[in-house]
């Protein structure tokens, strides 16, 4: 029942995650053999409920995850065609490969404006080339213009969460994965940021692999989706497909369940 | 009254001194958060290569450019072989590390260099300057111009160039740091290379009023107060701190000490950093967590 982007869409790939197991602190199986694909210029949704593995799958394709004591033991990661698997994360931004961390982990207490450059600084840019880039997120995000001399720390959390992601677009990304860009954001703020995203995708070309909870806005935006449940890939599809199935209310509500159970 | 400003100017010139030590710890401590509790060590180690190369021949500005280059290999040594294996781990492990390091680098400083005391000459006049019928120390105003240099420097190498705004960024959130693709390894080793810097300027001047020797590492401790009442994070906070100890050490010894007793310059600042604790633990220009509303 389960579909892979490459059998669906005829585009190339751009990341290909095989069989990939997480161990954090060497001892807690964090994902148990995840496979998934992203087709260059793709909107992949990655869902599952609280705990079923996105993040680590982000972390674990970012590298980030080494940060936090974790490793990936066995598995393949490529991106481009390269093995990527255990690569530096710099090595990696500077491939092209970003990420939009959950809870959006801006600089707080420098400017909105210094936030982006930052962002940037990797792929070493001229200040002409500098400038462009800026122009470019501020063209997609007019509200950051406003607030750039603004310490981050005091701009709202839609605020951030476009800071976050302007941060990632300075770098001129392939792929871009965001985790859980929606959360504990407004309905309205959570709609404008996808419809930038969608317009990233389709204007910019812009590959995305994003984890969300909210199944229903995913299915809106994506064209593909994987399902996550215990740190295994339980379902994939086209979202079109996805969104008739009974089942993925269920993964949802069931998990959903269990999460609040344990709360 | 004027002799009251001759011991107000002179404390505040002394304070300088502190700072001078105080600014050290601050790099480390704004880029990862950890009391470098070597600082000290690093001050003592650069004063005695300094002097010690000095003696052997070497010209002023010789010894000074290879005292630089071997803090920075320091520097380089101890990023490689302390932090990176103990990345990630909560700052009191790395406060202990650095309590380790500071042992190996006296013990390293006095293998290389021998033990004994040495006399250090900068060629600055020490007789007092008299201005407005005060007399003003010529090494302290030399101290405190030297100081200012230092943090016109520091500060233009962290609001104006890439590498200290990234540096700005580890100090704020090093997971997002990472995720933009700042190598927080390179990172570490430019701060712990600028505090060997600090150290080494610290040193020469400590080293030409105390001698070089072994308690010059004890200047830590004087740095501490400094650091409680400036904020453990701000190079304004270290200046100010060192100017509110070394005033307040010097007119409490002049005019308190007749009263309670003498020697009272060498408690009195840890009476004014428990103050300050108590009543503003971060200091007075430590960053405080934002909150918004």
């Amino acid at each position: 029942m389960s579909q892979t982007p490459r059998e669906h869409l005829s585009t190339p790939v751009i990341l290909s995650v095989e069989q990939v197991e997480v161990f954090y602190e060497q001892v807690i199986l964090a994902l148990r053999g995840v496979s998934l694909q992203v087709g260059e210029g793709q909107f992949v949704a990655l869902l599952g409920a609280n705990g079923a593995g996105k993040s680590t799958t982000l972390k674990a394709i970012s590298s980030l995850i080494r940060a936090e004591r974790g490793d990936v033991v066995a598995g393949q990661i490529h991106y481009l065609r390269q093995s990527i698997t255990r690569a530096d994360p710099a090595t990696l931004v500077r491939a092209g490969l970003a990420q939009v961390l959950e809870g959006r982990h801006c600089f707080s207490h420098l400017s909105v404006e210094q936030n982006l450059l930052i962002g940037a600084f990797i792929s070493r840019p001229s200040r002409a080339e500098l400038k462009v880039r800026l122009e470019r997120v501020y063209g997609y995000f007019p509200r950051l213009r406003l607030l750039r001399k603004r310490l981050t720390g005091y701009t709202s959390g839609g605020e951030q969460q476009m800071v976050a992601i302007g941060r990632a677009l300075m770098s001129a990304p392939r792929l871009l994965l965001l985790d859980e860009p929606s959360m504990g954001l407004a309905p309205q703020v959570v709609e404008e940021i996808f419809d930038i995203l969608a317009r990233l995708n389709r204007d910019e070309h812009l590959s995305l692999l994003v984890a969300e909870q909210n199944i229903n806005l995913a299915l809106d935006y994506a064209h593909f989706a994987y399902v996550l449940e215990n740190g295994q890939v339980v379902d994939s599809g086209p979202v079109a497909e996805l969104a008739g199935r009974e089942e993925i209310q269920n993964y949802y509500l069931g998990a959903l369940g269990v999460s609040e159970r344990m709360h | 009254m004027e002799f009251f400003f001759e011991v107000l100017i002179g404390g505040l010139l002394a304070g300088v001194m502190y700072s001078l030590v105080a600014i050290g710890f601050v790099l480390i401590y704004k880029a990862s958060g950890v009391f470098n509790f070597a600082q000290g060590a690093m001050v003592l180690f650069a004063a005695l290569t300094f002097v010690s190369l000095l003696e052997r021949g070497l010209p002023f500005w010789g010894a000074f450019l290879v005292t630089l280059t071997s803090m920075v290999v320091l520097a380089l040594l101890i990023e490689r072989a302390v932090l990176r294996p103990l990345v990630n781990r909560p700052p009191i492990i790395l406060f202990m590390a650095t309590l380790g390091l500071s042992y190996m680098i006296e013990g390293l400083a006095q293998a290389l260099w021998g033990a004994q005391v040495h006399g250090l000459e900068l060629g600055i006049p020490d007789e007092p300057l008299e201005i407005h019928g005060m007399l003003i120390s010529q090494f302290d105003l030399f101290a405190a111009g030297t100081a200012a240099l230092l943090v016109i420097v520091l500060s233009f190498l962290f609001n104006r160039t890439r590498i200290g705004l990234s540096l700005r960024a580890v100090a704020d959130d090093p997971l997002a740091s990472l995720a933009v693709g700042i190598r927080l390894p390179r990172i570490w080793a430019v701060v712990w290379a600028a505090a060997g810097f600090v150290g080494l300027v610290a040193g020469l001047l400590w080293g030409a009023r105390l001698g070089v020797q072994f308690s010059l590492s004890l200047v830590v401790l004087k740095a501490l107060p400094v650091l409680i009442i400036g904020g453990f994070s701000s190079i304004g906070g270290a200046i100010v701190g060192g100017l509110i100890i070394g005033a307040a050490e010097k007119i409490a010894e002049i005019y308190l000490g007749p009263i309670i007793g003498s020697g009272i310059e060498n408690w009195v600042p840890y009476v004014l950093a428990l103050v300050f604790l108590l009543v503003r633990p971060a200091g007075l220009f430590g960053e405080r967590a934002i909150e918004r509303v």
